[in-house]
């Protein structure tokens, strides 16, 4: 996504949020960072899923029995 | 530097209790001596009702001459002022939710009220828990006991101070991306955030569902299993929580040190650490490994990576939640808030919802790394000395998103994670201010990092350490 903030604006004020052209160049840039480290994180396979409820399902799987 | 006096413990209030050497009246009598002394210099309390706090001592003292029995009889605790009240208001630190009245007990309260604890008031917060400094535009910034010109770290910023300074025995916090460990880091306490799912966040103020966990402040590792036991289990009101069943967690803190493996990070995955930091991280792993526990070295994956997840879920969620109020009473929202949820309107739905489907597997990766081998993981928990309030006083946008990143970097990931976290007490710095660490383990571990941070408290014999009262 460009980091020039107007698609980040437009998105914005669509959301009925008031902001600046200066802001919102902030928030491009700050939403680009996330983006990119979600990219890193996340290499989505194609398939089921249907959170929270996996992710619930793995914290149980991987917990100990801390009896 | 003279050796800090030293404050009771919740574990050794409730034996004075249970064995009639002393009444509730004479515990929370004392704890709001305390507050008023304390109230003006540190600002841990939104607001304490003195008449109250005295009649609900009286009526426990009562119910224990009837015989009457529970796990925290008599004790007069705090809560940071988010759990939601029959008919009372909270403030959730902010100017907007303090006008709404509650209609049912948050679970944690409810159970807090079941087990007999008394409370003397509510706790400052940062503003609806979203600020990892105890800032607050709207009731004033909470200050660190230790020296007032220095933050407590959020948000449960009154949690931290008022457990430091001795007004109150425990309180409850939540945690979001730190906010129960920072504040403990910063102010000398035992910090848990316990496993997602753990404990019911029912009628808990959400800042971000998919990341908030309630959990206690404490002056040692023992006071926080009490607290944890009372609060922990499955609670139908919040269909996430675990159906584990809840051990006595006071009863099984001494699981042995020896024969532990506790594994430290390769490298430095947040960056430099500061010297005196660093080197009472060191030290408490020669700590552990003098008690017979074995040290190993891992590889971490990039937590600035762990980071930007966790944020897309916050931000994203926080805006969902926040959105009506931004929309029509944005003159309500301190710039701290606003501008750290802005965000969470622009981040694509893709990118939330890859987020959150990655999150399974990361932590399955995350264990294999870690917890292969090991029981617990001892990891930096700020990388600085504890900041002072005009050094984190940001008023930009920007500058304010790049302060909560140097802050929060080493606790957040964890809360994209689910993982127990324990914030750890080092003792005092050579400027008089709290060091730390984090214990981390396995899911639904909790017994092994209060059983660790039980050892280590033990050896060291400096829990409860007491701040002086500034002049």
């Amino acid at each position: 996504m460009s980091e020039d903030g107007s698609w980040a604006e437009e998105v914005m004020k669509n959301a009925g949020l008031r902001t600046s052209s200066g802001r919102a160049k902030e928030i491009a840039t700050e939403t680009n960072r996330i983006h990119s480290g979600v990219k890193r994180v996340a290499a989505t396979h194609f398939g089921f899923y249907d959170e929270p409820i996996q992710f619930l399902a793995a914290l149980e799987e991987l917990g100990e029995d801390d009896q | 530097m003279s050796r800090p006096n030293r404050l009771q413990s919740l574990v050794e209030l409730m034996e004075e209790l249970n064995s009639g050497r002393m009444t509730s009246i004479e515990a929370t009598q004392s704890r709001l001596e305390a507050t008023r002394n304390w109230q003006p210099k540190i600002n841990a309390f939104i607001s304490f009702d003195e008449e109250e706090a005295g009649q609900a001592a009286i009526k426990s003292d009562l119910a224990r001459k009837r015989g009457e029995t529970g796990l925290l009889l008599g004790a007069p605790l705090a809560h940071k002022d988010m759990f939601l009240r029959n008919g009372g208001r909270s403030s959730g630190g902010s100017a907007i939710l303090a006008e709404i009245q509650g209609n049912d007990d948050a679970t944690v309260i409810d159970r807090l009220n079941k087990a007999g604890a008394i409370e003397i008031g509510r706790l400052n917060m940062s503003e609806f828990a979203a600020g990892p400094t105890g800032h607050n535009a709207h009731y004033g910034h909470a200050r660190n006991p230790w020296n007032p010109d220095h933050i407590t770290g959020g948000s449960s910023s009154g949690s931290g101070a008022a457990v430091a300074s001795g007004c109150t025995y425990a309180a409850l916090g939540s945690d979001t991306g730190g906010s129960i460990r920072l504040p403990a880091i910063m102010c000398g306490l035992y910090g848990l955030k316990p496993t997602y799912g753990r404990v019911s966040r029912y009628g808990a103020m959400p800042r971000a569902w998919s990341l908030d966990c309630v959990g206690p402040l404490a002056r040692s590792a023992a006071d926080a299993a009490l607290i944890l036991t009372v609060i922990a289990g499955h609670d139908p009101k919040d269909p996430t929580t675990s159906r584990r069943s809840v051990p006595t967690w006071q009863q099984l803190i001494n699981k042995p040190v020896k024969g532990m493996t506790i594994a430290k990070a390769r490298g430095t995955p947040f960056g430099p650490i500061e010297k005196e930091t660093a080197e009472a991280h060191e030290s408490a792993l020669n700590a552990f490994a003098s008690m017979g526990a074995e040290i190993v070295e891992v590889d971490m994956p990039n937590f600035d990576d762990l980071y930007a997840a966790a944020d897309a879920i916050s931000k994203t969620e926080a805006a969902a939640l926040h959105g009506k109020w931004m929309r029509e009473r944005p003159d309500d929202f301190s710039v701290h808030v606003y501008s750290r949820t802005e965000a969470g309107f622009v981040v694509p739905a893709h990118v939330y919802l890859a987020s959150q489907a990655a999150r399974a597997n990361v932590l399955r990766d995350f264990c294999i790394r870690a917890f292969s081998d090991a029981d617990a993981l001892l990891i930096p928990s700020i990388t600085t000395p504890v900041p002072t309030i005009a050094e984190t006083d940001e008023g930009e946008p920007g500058a304010i998103q790049s302060m909560v990143a140097g802050i929060t970097k080493a606790t957040r990931p964890f809360n994209y994670l689910g993982l127990p976290g324990l914030a750890l007490p080092l003792g005092l710095s050579s400027k008089g201010l709290p060091l730390s660490c984090q214990l981390i383990a396995r899911p639904f571990s909790e017994r092994t990092l209060l059983s660790l941070g039980h050892a280590f408290g033990e050896m060291r014999g400096e829990d409860g350490m007491a701040p002086t009262l500034p002049k």
